[in-house]
């Protein structure tokens, strides 16, 4: 397969030569596996730029959107090879705030580096993120929050986790404007993202997933 | 250019501009997952006495609590119905205030507008002419209410930005309209998250014939950080640049963040920005009349 083209047009967003490449790719017998893999690469080069701030928003969704589409087209032969996601991520902004730019970009970045992703939105109550828990069996949560008021809720919310018994068995990553490591330790959240990357990396480390 | 703020900002060579609503709303007692702008109409008081406390702090400029007062945005409360209320209200009661502060009576009134939380096409789904039309309907409610002038603040999509400015010049040509972008220190200079620079900025308001009567920044990361945004923008432009950050960074306090850089520390700063070319100089999430009241005595002599 066309290597370099999957992971330069992922990482200039250009969706339909992605995809395109993504079938020839398919139909010259290469695994769907070994094609996602590459894009998650791909994945990986616009998450460090984003970090390095070489990148901005724009971008991240340009790439995010292509890997998407092209992820489409892999989704069937993956699960007839019953290829599993990395593991499931729950992620909402938290009860009293309606901001989600941020909270889509970490899903994003979830979702381009193989998680599978559980989006509940904004404005997300406590019970609703263990209820999700409880049903999906995932085993990681991101919470988020923008305005400050709102960030008692993530305490709420990690205390209804552990009320539920659940704590130990789910982790609890937190993030936001305002959020830092010190408030994530100070309210027993499990980790903390400074940036969508940074979540990616902090669910992989809460799966032991190797980086 | 001839309308209240070219003749008050060429009265003045530096306007001061007020401090935060949503902090002080707040302390107030706004509760979580409340909508601010609601105040407006329940809590009218509340809102006067704001503005009060600001002018009698010595504020040129006050702005109105209608940040997030597009229907877009309101309609996450379940309010776009109530636009138009809420805003016109809004202007009346920064005027009522002005009004109450008889010897603050030459301050002018900005409307406030604030991002729709919404991303334009094609990295959204918002297009160019529904956004317009959002603004749109806000200004005109916030012109009805009597502001003197429109403060586009606390964007990051410059297309966004420039979508209100022509909302406000399509309500009313001869509306003053300034422009503040939030931006973030990168490696290559300040950025805001859509990578947009402020030499980029005022590149695209000429490319877009867009005539505003003001640019500068707001929130974002403290007063440190802005005086490479206000430069850049003094190296650009010819338009007065405005300039009000936030009381530092917040921080930790019994579990909630809190802004708590002090009024002096505050007024140290943010006459920097003044220094590197800002004429209207104000203050944004976390300052309270006390920090515009010491900000005014600090510049005393300049002004």
């Amino acid at each position: 397969m066309d290597e370099r083209g999957i992971k330069d047009s992922l990482i200039v967003g250009e969706q339909e030569r992605l995809c395109e490449l993504v079938r020839s790719a398919l139909e010259d017998g290469d695994s769907a596996k070994a094609i996602l893999d590459v894009m998650i690469e791909g994945m990986g080069v616009i998450g460090d730029r984003f970090q390095k701030k070489e990148i901005f928003i724009p971008e991240v969704l340009l790439a995010a959107r292509a890997m998407t589409s092209a992820t489409e087209i892999l989704k069937p032969i993956l699960a007839e090879s019953g290829s599993k996601p990395l593991g499931t991520v729950i992620i909402g902004t938290v009860l009293g705030d309606l901001h989600d730019i941020g909270k889509n970009i970490v899903g994003m970045m979830l979702k381009g580096n193989g998680f599978e992703v559980i989006n509940l939105g904004r404005d997300v109550a406590p019970e609703k993120f263990v209820e999700t828990a409880k049903e999906s069996g995932a085993k990681v949560i991101g919470l988020s929050s923008l305005v400050t008021t709102s960030m008692p809720q993530m305490k709420r919310t990690i205390e209804l986790l552990r009320q539920e018994g659940l704590n130990g068995s789910v982790a609890v990553m937190v993030g936001g404007a305002p959020v830092t490591q010190e408030f994530a330790d100070s309210i027993g959240a499990d980790g903390y993202a400074d940036d969508a990357p940074g979540a990616v990396q902090k669910a992989k480390e809460f799966l032991q997933i190797e980086q | 250019m001839n309308n209240r703020l070219s003749e008050l900002l060429a009265k003045k060579t530096l306007l001061i501009v007020d401090g935060a609503m949503g902090t002080m709303l707040q302390s107030a007692g706004l509760g979580v997952g409340e909508c601010p702008e609601l105040w407006n109409i329940n809590r009218p008081d509340s809102i006067r006495q704001i503005h009060e406390a600001y002018l009698n702090a010595g504020a040129d400029v006050i702005l109105t609590n209608t940040f997030g007062g597009s229907p877009k945005k309101l309609s996450m409360f379940g309010l776009a119905h109530r636009a138009v209320a809420i805003n016109r209200a809004g202007a009346q009661l920064a005027a009522q205030a002005r009004e109450s502060c008889g010897r603050y009576k030459a301050a002018l009134i900005f409307g406030s507008v604030g991002p729709t939380g919404e991303l334009l096409e094609p990295l959204g789904t918002a297009t160019l002419e529904a956004m317009i039309e959002q603004f749109a309907v806000q200004i005109e409610a916030l012109v009805e209410g009597g502001v003197d002038a429109i403060m586009v603040e606390t964007m990051i999509s410059p297309e966004e930005a420039i979508a209100a400015a022509s909302a406000g010049k399509t309500v009313q040509e001869s509306l003053p309209i300034v422009i503040n972008l939030t931006y973030e220190p990168t490696p290559r200079g300040p950025r805001t998250m859509m990578g947009t620079s402020p030499e980029r900025f005022i590149q695209m308001l000429s490319e877009q014939g867009v005539n505003v009567d003001g640019v500068g920044t707001n929130c974002g990361t403290g007063a440190d950080d802005m005086v490479s945004v206000v430069s850049a923008l003094r190296g650009c432009t010819d338009l007065p640049i405005v300039a009000y950050p936030n009381a530092g960074m917040p921080r930790m306090q019994d579990g909630m963040a809190v802004y708590d850089e002090s009024p002096e520390a505050f007024s140290e700063k943010t006459a920097k920005l003044a220094d590197a070319g800002a004429t209207m100089i104000g203050g944004c999430c976390g300052t309270t009349p006390e920090h515009i009241q010491h900000l005014c005595r600090r510049l005393a002599n300049v002004r």
